[in-house]
């Protein structure tokens, strides 16, 4: 009796632990959370997606990223410069060794393009980001106001 | 000695009367009139800054097309008139582009009305010529380029990116650099609407 309960606990904890990662892309020593996308203001217009990118292993960088809801998705880096706000598309994001990047407002971020699909708050999209060690690691945002 | 003691209360509570409230704002120093200018509203119909004296103006320049710094600014403009002023007409927040190519009055109809609904108080989405909009700009040193870009969704604009303050009397009361949290404005503005003569 004592082991059947301790059984289901195990059992239940292994479930618990896989449906709170079920959002939450991890491959090899790359964890992605917290994605989330910006509806955008204007329906026809891009939308910015971001998330948090936590590498346990070596270097690696964030090359491309393809989802179902843009045709396009290009990384773009908003950086200040003598006062001025600007923005720039980058060839990858370098994500470093045992290291933790930030895709936030303001800095790094997924620029989605001919979106497919009008987003609303509250909508999933399913992002697959493209590292070049890493591989492939999907994750799914969720469309927020703000 | 007990003279020697109520001085330095005194001076403590002068101290802490100066200090009692830390902008999160630059004042510009001296405080002063505000610049004027002209430009078309988001409903096509000619618009001058001054036309909303009595109100307190919070000013961000930007465009639309801009994914990333401007819908945090106006997103932040929209709280603070959440939390400052969300049913009443006293708080009037105003959007100009600096991107006439693409930015029509239509767009900007569009652009402000995203961030305006909770509110009966419409925001003011501004557009016009490219000379009225620079001299918009120029008016209050907003800076802006474009830039041609690789990127598929064509040319960005490179723009300082605060947010001005202006108070009934229509003087230029305060500027806030880009990254400036929403509470903090809203903090600004509710003191110097309990404090009007402060700095």
């Amino acid at each position: 009796m004592k082991r059947l309960v301790i059984v289901s606990v195990v059992l239940m904890l292994v479930v618990i632990g896989a449906a709170c990662s079920g959002s939450n892309g991890t491959t090899g020593g790359i964890t992605l959370s917290d994605a989330w996308v910006r509806s955008p203001v204007i329906i026809d217009q891009s939308g910015a997606a971001y998330l948090v990118i936590q590498n346990h292993g070596a270097a690696d960088k964030l090359q491309s990223v393809t989802s179902d809801a843009a045709q396009t998705i290009e990384l773009h880096e908003s950086m200040e410069s003598g006062g001025m706000m600007s923005m720039a598309p980058v060839p990858n994001i370098p994500i470093p060794a045992n290291g933790r990047i930030e895709l936030k407002p303001g800095g790094f971020h997924m620029m989605l393009m001919g979106l497919t699909r009008p987003l609303k708050t509250g909508d999933k999209v399913q992002l697959t980001l493209n590292f070049e060690k890493a591989g492939k690691i999907p994750v799914t945002a969720e469309v927020k106001e703000q | 000695m007990i003279r020697l003691r109520w001085i330095a209360l005194i001076a403590i509570g002068l101290m802490l009367a100066a200090c009692a409230h830390n902008f999160a704002g630059v004042a510009p120093n001296p405080i002063g009139p505000a610049p004027d200018f002209a430009l078309t509203d988001e409903n096509g119909q000619p618009f001058k800054l001054s036309d909303l004296r009595g109100k307190w103006i919070l000013l961000a320049y930007g465009y639309t097309h801009c994914p990333d710094v401007c819908p945090l600014t106006l997103a932040h403009l929209r709280d603070v008139k959440k939390a400052i002023d969300p049913t009443g007409d006293k708080v009037q927040v105003v959007f100009a582009t600096i991107d006439p190519e693409r930015d029509t009055t239509d767009i900007m109809r569009q652009y402000v009305g995203h961030f305006d609904q909770p509110f009966t108080q419409k925001f003011k989405g501004l557009s016009g010529t490219p000379q009225e909009i620079a001299q918009a700009a120029k008016a209050y040193n907003v800076k802006y380029e474009k830039k041609e870009s690789t990127s598929a969704g064509g040319y960005s604009m490179s723009h300082t990116a605060e947010v001005y303050l202006i108070d009934p009397q229509f003087n230029w009361r305060m500027t806030f650099p880009f990254g400036v949290k929403a509470e903090e404005i809203a903090a600004d503005l509710q003191y110097l609407m309990q404090h009007p003569e402060a700095k």
